[in-house]
């Protein structure tokens, strides 16, 4: 495929086309007391180190109040806070690839077995029981309601740490595959593995959690 | 990346594969590019079977929930504060970066 080379601007020149005077809805004082707990379960759900968590959100806050001019207003404060958390994580992982040390055991894919009608043959149909069932006419609403919330956040933490975090940044943070494999040293065919493993699961849960009560 | 996933079904090439199979394809055709008889074999295949129709909706919806989340997710619990400890300690790292600039 041909490349042509056409100059777009950069989203920072975009972001600070808005004039430069300072933004009354700012107000870096609140930012602790407003944000503070919000970026650190962020942070602690990613890094799963309380006092590493911390460290991060105090850099976020401090990267935050250096550029308020970047802040154009268009997105809430704690929005354009989490994105700036979201950078400061990635940065951390990238430069300790052995953050997330990915195991045998979490590219075994044997543990999808009992969703199958022959767990032990290497292809077959979904098992009678667990066939996915129709999202029907729920997926606008599901996404105001606090309990979906609840349930996606419970179906997260129940995926073994190493592969919520693979997809957290794939699926939350929306890093490209190769971004992913790059941050964390992982090769494709283990990304996909975990990807495919963590879907698979994800769904799981959630259907037998929301997807089947909300029909 | 893409050769990689070209290896997702490992059923012959003439046997037509079934869900087990089709899963690992349907899921790789969120992350990546498919081979062209991967992308054959997923389309004759969810014109033939319902539960793998539902489920690459299912997968697509989550994610679509999860790309507006960002803020949403990761949050475990309310009960899971910052310490007094850090908070005061943030607060006036804040107050000497801000006074400075």
């Amino acid at each position: 495929m041909r490349t042509e080379t056409v100059s777009l601007p950069a989203i920072n020149d975009t972001m600070q086309a808005e004039p430069k005077a300072f933004d009354p809805r700012v107000d870096p004082e609140t930012w602790v007391d407003d944000h503070g707990d919000c970026l650190f379960r962020y942070a602690l759900v990613r890094l799963r180190d309380r006092s590493l968590a911390e460290d991060i959100v105090q850099e976020t806050l401090l990267s935050a109040i250096q550029s308020l001019d970047s802040y154009g207003g268009r997105a809430t404060e704690r929005t354009w806070l989490t994105g700036i958390l979201k950078h400061k994580i990635i940065d951390h992982f990238r430069k300790n690839k052995n953050l997330v040390q990915i195991t045998d055991d979490d590219t075994d894919l044997s543990v999808l077995d009992h969703f199958f009608e022959l767990p032990d043959a290497p292809d077959s149909h979904w098992a009678k029981n667990i066939r996915p069932v129709s999202l029907g006419q729920q997926p606008d609403q599901a996404v105001e309601n606090g309990e979906f919330w609840e349930v996606m956040n419970t179906c997260l933490s129940a995926l073994p740490e190493r592969i919520a975090a693979v997809f957290a940044l794939r699926e939350v943070d929306g890093l490209t595959s190769e971004e992913v494999c790059e941050v964390l040293s992982l090769s494709p065919s283990n990304f996909w593995v975990i990807m495919h493993r963590a879907r698979m699961q994800l769904r799981r849960c959630i259907e037998i959690k929301w997807f089947r009560k909300a029909i | 990346m893409r050769k990689e996933l070209h290896k997702h079904t490992t059923t012959s090439f003439w046997r037509m594969p079934e869900c087990r199979e089709m899963t690992k394809v349907i899921t790789a055709s969120l992350d990546g590019k498919l081979s062209w008889r991967e992308r054959l074999l997923m389309k004759l295949h969810l014109k033939a079977c319902d539960p793998c129709t539902n489920f690459i909706e299912q997968i697509k919806f989550i994610r679509t929930a999860l790309g507006h989340s960002i803020d949403k997710v990761g949050q475990p619990g309310h009960s899971v504060v910052l310490s007094d400890n850090a908070r005061s300690r943030m607060k006036q790292a804040l107050e000497t970066t801000g006074s400075s600039i």
